[in-house]
């Protein structure tokens, strides 16, 4: 009687470690997705008079611009690195242009997007992804999804990733997760 | 008595030669076999009868034998792992500066091609598009009242008009060279009145320039699906 009273729950805790086992055993879908991640300072302003309000560190990009304006910049995304498509961008910023009341992202300097640009023989053709703001986090770094363009890479185009950050942000890092 | 003893000895005595030997034989034999095994092992396992340190070295020699062969298994299937990945990859494109004169100008072609294609079939999903008359109106009076003060000096509006999905944004470079190229791209790099994907084309020989825009939470059609077939990624 004994016996059969531990076998019983025995037998359950075997079939579900087989069945645990089994899922371990079925090869996991592969992700499509790689990420390559750069530093800040792989950002430049994206003129000369932006370039006077901009300095960094040996990681981060920093503006000290004016209330009111922001600090435009381009971030290489090398092509080489974007077999298909640019998925979307990872941003790690630290934004503490809003005051420490105003949480509403639309209120803050900081915002991106990515763009494709491709040259071709009398035109040119550019394909922007949608902005995201980044949250007021005062002056904690936080991260931003920006999504891709929404087009695959061709052998002549350039993927790029463009943010805006507002007086006294940064911008730390950013990850770019394409499509292979 | 003396006899039996002298007959144990002889016994234990060819025992001992006829394991030896079988020992040697068994580890000479291997060490043929594998390149990675040295043959100095057999001797080294003969001597190794006679000291206990040298048979415990021999021992650790002869688990890191069997460690190391397990790794080279491993490795060897690996490599051919990778060798049959390599040949079944794709040969990608060849856009490098050594490409064919001939190829690169098949390319062009192809390229002005699919240009011409992309903006017919942003025209044509456009028009056929639906209008949304509450949307599309207030999107329409966004649109013009922020590209009128948001475009840099040299951009001008020409028109906007917004469907159900998307709207178009025409616009024009006074200078369709690389000093109308920033002012447009510097336009373009501002905040838009609502998060939406844009696709901007400029004819740098006129200084025309159409913009698609999606409606927030929407994409602009994939003009890539339509075009099955002539997709020239890799």
């Amino acid at each position: 009687m004994k016996k059969q009273l531990l076998a019983q729950p025995l037998k359950s805790v075997l079939s579900i470690s087989v069945i645990a086992l089994s899922a371990l055993a079925v090869p996991q879908v592969q992700a499509d997705t790689t990420s390559t991640n750069y530093p800040g300072l792989m950002c430049q302003p994206h003129d000369p008079k932006s370039a006077l309000y901009a300095y960094g560190t040996f990681t981060d990009i920093y503006s000290n611009e004016l209330p009111g304006n922001s600090l435009g910049m381009n971030c290489s995304i090398p092509r080489d690195k974007v077999d298909k498509q640019l998925n979307s961008v990872t941003v790690i910023v630290s934004d503490s242009d809003a005051s420490l009341t105003d949480p509403n992202p639309n209120n803050s300097g900081t915002f991106c997007h990515t763009h494709n640009e491709t040259l071709n023989a009398g035109s040119i053709d550019y394909a922007f992804g949608p902005y995201a703001n980044t949250y007021n986090a005062n002056g904690l770094y936080n991260a931003v999804t920006v999504a891709g363009p929404g087009v695959p890479v061709s052998p002549t185009s350039n993927f790029n990733l463009h943010c805006h950050i507002g007086v006294n942000a940064s911008l730390h890092n950013y990850t770019a997760n394409v499509r292979r | 008595m003396k006899q039996n003893q002298i007959f144990i000895v002889i016994v234990i005595g060819v025992l001992a030669i006829a394991g030896a030997f079988g020992l040697g034989w068994k580890y000479g034999l291997r060490s043929e076999s594998s390149p990675v095994v040295p043959n100095v092992l057999a001797s080294t396992l003969l001597n190794a009868q006679k000291n206990p340190q040298e048979d415990r070295r021999f021992e650790e020699m002869r688990r890191e034998l069997e460690q190391m062969r397990g790794k080279l298994g491993l490795l060897e299937e690996q490599q051919r792992g990778i060798q049959a990945n390599t040949s079944k990859m794709e040969v990608p494109a060849n856009v490098s500066d050594n490409a064919n004169p001939a190829d690169s100008e098949a390319l062009r072609a192809q390229e002005a091609q699919q240009v011409e294609a992309k903006q017919k079939f942003f025209k044509d999903a456009f028009q056929g598009e639906p209008t949304d008359p509450k949307w599309g109106q207030k999107a329409q009076t966004s649109l013009q009242e922020y590209y009128a003060s948001a475009a840099e000096k040299g951009v001008s509006v020409i028109d906007t008009e917004c469907h159900s999905t998307m709207c178009r944004v025409k616009l024009s470079v006074d200078q369709a060279g690389p000093k109308g190229q920033k002012q447009l791209m510097d336009t373009m790099n501002k905040r838009t009145p609502w998060p939406g994907y844009r696709n901007v084309h400029l004819d740098t020989t006129t200084g025309e320039v159409t913009m698609y825009m999606s409606r927030e939470g929407s994409t602009l059609p994939d003009w890539q699906s339509d075009s099955a077939g002539e997709e020239m990624t890799h």
